[in-house]
């Protein structure tokens, strides 16, 4: 049988409650379940004079925040919904099954959220599936009881990222995704809140 | 009645992948949609599922594999595996091979290759089964259109299904962060009303969006949700008794296996509620056995605290005693000289 391999790592939602440094030997498994002390992840800079064209935008440029929240959980909430985006949230469905996971691995997708975003994409293109991580994002995180604050393009660009039909460096994700937990456990922004 | 397969979105889309779903191998749902005809004559020994929604759309059902099902899927699993052990060698092999040409070409030949993870019982993906036992239904082919609603009817396997959410595969609202099962008996007409609602920016259902609303903030703020049906399910063909209403229970998360929007079904009384994003059984039986094992912990606590009490009350009287005597000895001690 001709097979292409499929490595997925299965890691459990809630992350390891230790620092991990970074290395250069690390592999997208290991970048998945990295978990960093909140002082080696630099604060993003969220300060701007707002615009009626930022305003116009805050539909697709935002960040998260929840009172009272850490940066590991925080951490653990926004990884959790970004499996979700990308398909490799495992459900947890029947009471007997063990606790939802996530799928990890270099062909993972295939296993989620692959086959959908090809139509998708067939049919409407990379735009279609950028709209799609930011209605689950949106989603997920206000689920979660996250709050969400507009911000300036450039700003954001700096700490996230849009993913269309290609996808983001493992490394490069969660890195970002760590820069976006640090803010989400930071100080509450004076910001109005935008909600869902 | 045209006789369908239930061949799911991820099964039949596979085909357009190079992936390994191609390998997996499971009976297809069969099932068979009732038209809409003035003479409909429904088996008594069969069971249906009867949709009501109040649009055209599509909803999506998972049928829960028996344990025989799962066992098989486990045992295609293994046997992909030892397969993939075995090519790991030739695997990195190849690897190897492509990787020296890539780099000493500078680049310049083929592409780099990805370097391959060696497969193991515990690294080894495979999909979930319940991923190719979907039916969906509608939104062509309705049963009934009653005026405000649309009824779609199939003749479908008893057992328990799980609601999967609205929406064409790639476009799916998955209920992913919270939905409901229910249990198909045979010979019953199990009816469900399923559909769509929008939401104000904190989440509360409301009736229109506010002018100027984005298309991105449209898209986001939709809710789905599943009920029992209304009146207008009882369509007057099917004998009335026959219909009942899907007895709902929660169901904490399921995966995005169509790379849809995540969603959650809408709070439902006595059955489903949400704590932030977590699932709250809110079942009478689920309720009252947790106020009893709140009770429990109380009484517990206050069990604890009434031994400490005792405790310290020894503790005190002790010290008394020892005080009393050390009093006394004081006091019947010779006067000093």
């Amino acid at each position: 049988m001709k097979f292409a391999a499929i490595a997925i790592v299965l890691a459990c939602t809630g992350v390891p409650a230790f620092a991990q440094e970074a290395s250069d030997e690390m592999t997208d498994a290991d970048w998945m379940a990295w978990v960093p002390a909140a002082e080696e992840v630099a604060m993003p800079d969220l300060a701007f004079v707002e615009e009626q064209s930022d305003i116009d935008n805050y539909e697709k440029y935002y960040y998260f925040h929840r009172a009272d929240t850490d940066f590991t959980a925080a951490f653990a909430d926004i990884r959790e919904c970004d499996a979700h985006a990308r398909g490799l949230f495992r459900g947890n469905h029947t009471p007997d099954m063990t606790a939802a996971m996530v799928q990890y691995g270099v062909l993972g997708g295939a296993v989620g959220g692959l086959i959908g975003s090809a139509i998708a994409d067939a049919i409407y293109g990379s735009a279609e599936i950028r709209r799609k991580r930011r209605i689950n994002m949106r989603r997920c995180m206000f689920f979660k009881g996250y709050s969400r604050f507009g911000l300036e393009k450039d700003l954001w660009e700096e700490f996230n990222f849009e993913e269309g039909s290609s996808s983001v460096a493992e490394e490069d994700r969660q890195r970002m995704l760590a820069q976006q937990a640090r803010v989400a456990s930071g100080n509450r922004p004076q910001a109005q809140e935008l909600g869902l | 009645m045209i006789r369908t397969l239930a061949i799911t979105a991820g099964l039949a889309l596979s085909a357009m992948l190079a992936t390994p779903a191609l390998a997996q191998k499971i009976d297809s749902i069969e099932y068979e949609r009732v038209r809409d005809r003035d003479d409909v004559v429904l088996d008594p020994a069969k069971s249906y599922l009867l949709v009501e929604s109040s649009g055209m759309d599509v909803s999506n059902f998972i049928l829960l594999p028996t344990q025989e099902q799962r066992d098989d899927w486990e045992r295609q699993r293994q046997e992909a595996l030892a397969e993939a052990i075995e090519d790991y060698p030739r695997d990195m092999s190849r690897y190897t091979r492509q990787e020296r040409t890539w780099r000493e070409s500078n680049g310049r030949i083929g592409r780099e290759p990805v370097l391959p993870i060696e497969p193991t019982n515990e690294n080894f993906g495979w999909p979930d089964i319940e991923s190719r036992r979907v039916i969906s239904f509608g939104p062509q082919n309705r049963f009934a259109k009653p005026e405000g609603a649309s009824l779609w009817l199939h003749e479908v396997p008893a057992g328990e299904y799980i609601f999967y959410g609205l929406g064409m595969p790639g476009f799916t609202e998955c209920a992913c962060m919270g939905s409901v099962s229910f249990t198909i008996e045979p010979g019953s007409v199990t009816a469900v009303k399923v559909g769509r609602i929008l939401l104000d920016t904190q989440g509360n259902e409301i009736s229109e969006f506010p002018d100027g609303t984005s298309s991105t903030d449209v898209a986001t703020r939709i809710g789905i949700y599943i009920d029992p049906p209304s009146d207008l399910a009882y369509d007057p063909r099917i004998e009335r008794s026959r219909i009942v209403a899907a007895q709902f229970a929660p169901v904490p998360s399921l995966s995005n296996w169509g790379g849809g929007m995540v969603s959650r079904v809408q709070p439902i009384d006595n059955v489903i509620a949400y704590d932030r994003d977590q699932v709250i059984d809110m079942r009478p039986a689920a309720v009252a056995a947790r106020q009893e094992a709140a009770r429990a912990a109380e009484a517990e606590m206050q069990a604890v605290d009434d031994a400490a009490q005792a405790y310290q009350d020894v503790v005190d009287a002790a010290a008394e005693a020892v005080d009393q005597a050390a009093e006394r000895v004081e006091e019947e001690a010779p006067a000093p000289m």
